[in-house]
């Protein structure tokens, strides 16, 4: 397990292949996948695939097969019995073998599920493009406002904003806000535009830090804490961003409020740890340094897996 | 002879001599070629591997998914082969040498000049080869 672990470098060779096993992915998604311009791609693997470890390599080749199945559907490979239950990975070793036994188990399990599953594993792999690419599939295949669908809703959000995907985030975001009933999806959808302005300053020409502080106290005031762990996880989290947007605004009392709001019910909440060392100016403000990328980065850890058990 | 693998272009059920990649052939990029022209062995070259195992699998064409479900290139692509020993650095003909990558030997080499020659001369070479190829799928 620890060679897996030392073998996946995440070296620019191997981001490199990922993003193009998915601009090839994009093109088969299109019909164009045997055009000039895949040919092109193709071609400029070539170099890095000789760059990367063994275990990148088996994962790149993962990749392109997992992406087929969204590619071609009808497709599969051979079934087989389902081999003991779904591994429940805690390092970056065992989401490779759960990616792996993923493709040897594929057959038995939902494939939203499976999108799911997979999309955590490239979250864990550090590469966001690739989980949003099976985020967004498990919320194709499933969207219907329950908890399968909500919690693909949140991580699809989340990962568009980890990749600053700007235009689909509001997009997607936008649709959320206006017309899911999902308090889950809404808090997701306000606290990821939060997040992106945090991370990407040219997004606040599209809203102020006062429009996106509104939409988030407007969800806040509808959710009501207490139904799931992942709810709650995100009012915490929403309460943490709004608690930035007032110290930003200048109304450090709201922000101190807000808190305690936080600590009072989450007493170990990090956000609330990272925001006080902004109000005790023991960070400098600076809307674009590390500090605040680091604050927006705290985000609810417990999305859990929605597998029927 | 070792013997080598490489994914390239069919045409007329050969496969296609160019600059471009997979052609059989070199692009600008794959070896150092100096000012008047020149290019050296050591320096790079055609990328070919021992077998089709151990290539991208996105690099096989969609035919073979019968064997490797992820394949995913055109089938006007093939996977060809070429001579019958074993994969080490040795000279492929007169004026081309394979030489094994020193980072994954048992995987992937070069076929380069053996020798100094004109860019285009070595894709002259390279391009003799042509019907040496024979189908590498099976």
């Amino acid at each position: 397990m620890s060679t897996i672990t030392q073998t996946v470098k995440q070296s620019p060779y191997f981001s490199e292949l990922v993003n193009s096993m998915l601009e090839l992915h994009e093109l088969a998604m299109n019909g164009r996948d045997e055009t000039p311009e895949a040919d092109r791609i193709h071609d400029t693997m070539e170099h890095a695939w000789w760059k990367v470890s063994d275990v990148e390599q088996n994962l790149v080749n993962g990749l392109s097969g997992d992406l087929i199945s969204i590619e071609s559907p009808g497709l599969s490979r051979i079934a087989t019995q389902l081999e003991g239950t779904i591994p429940q990975p805690s390092s970056k070793a065992e989401w490779i073998e759960l990616l792996e036994w993923l493709r040897l188990n594929d057959a038995n399990i939902p494939a939203d599920q499976l999108a799911f599953l997979r999309g955590n594993a490239w979250v864990a792999l550090g590469q966001h493009r690739a989980a949003e690419v099976f985020f967004r599939e498990a919320y194709r295949l499933h969207s219907i406002e329950d908890l399968y669908g909500d919690s693909y809703a949140v991580v699809w959000i989340r990962a568009l904003e980890a990749i600053r995907a700007l235009d689909r985030l509001d997009e997607v975001t936008t649709n959320f806000l206006e017309s899911s009933r999902s308090h889950m999806r809404r808090i997701a959808s306000a606290c990821a535009r939060f997040q992106i302005a945090a991370k990407v300053p040219t997004y606040l020409a599209r809203r102020s830090w006062q429009e996106i502080g509104n939409e988030i106290s407007r969800e806040l005031e509808s959710a009501v804490p207490g139904q799931s762990k992942t709810l709650d996880d995100l009012i915490d989290n929403a309460q943490i961003c709004l608690g930035f947007i007032y110290f930003l605004t200048g109304r450090r009392t709201d922000a101190e409020l807000t808190c305690e709001r936080v600590a009072a019910r989450t007493p170990d909440h990090p956000g609330t740890r990272e925001l006080r060392r902004f109000l005790r100016g023991e960070i400098p403000l600076n809307e674009e340094s590390e500090s605040i990328n680091r604050l927006v980065d705290i985000q609810i850890t417990d999305v859990p897996p929605p597998l029927a058990a | 002879m070792p013997l080598i693998y490489r994914v390239i272009y069919e045409e007329n059920g050969k496969p296609q001599v160019g600059d471009l990649g997979s052609r059989l052939g070199v692009r600008p990029e794959d070896i150092d070629v100096d000012a008047d022209g020149f290019v050296y062995p050591g320096t790079g070259g055609m990328s070919v591997a021992p077998h089709w195992r151990v290539l991208p699998v996105s690099f096989l064409p969609k035919r073979m998914r019968d064997r490797v479900f992820a394949a995913r290139r055109s089938n006007s692509y093939r996977v060809w082969k070429m001579g019958e020993g074993a994969f080490i650095s040795e000279k492929l003909t007169e004026y081309l040498t394979l030489r094994v990558d020193p980072e994954r030997p048992d995987e992937h080499g070069f076929v380069e000049p053996a020798f100094k020659m004109l860019w285009t001369e070595f894709q002259g070479h390279l391009a003799a080869t042509q019907d040496r190829w024979e189908d590498g799928e099976t």
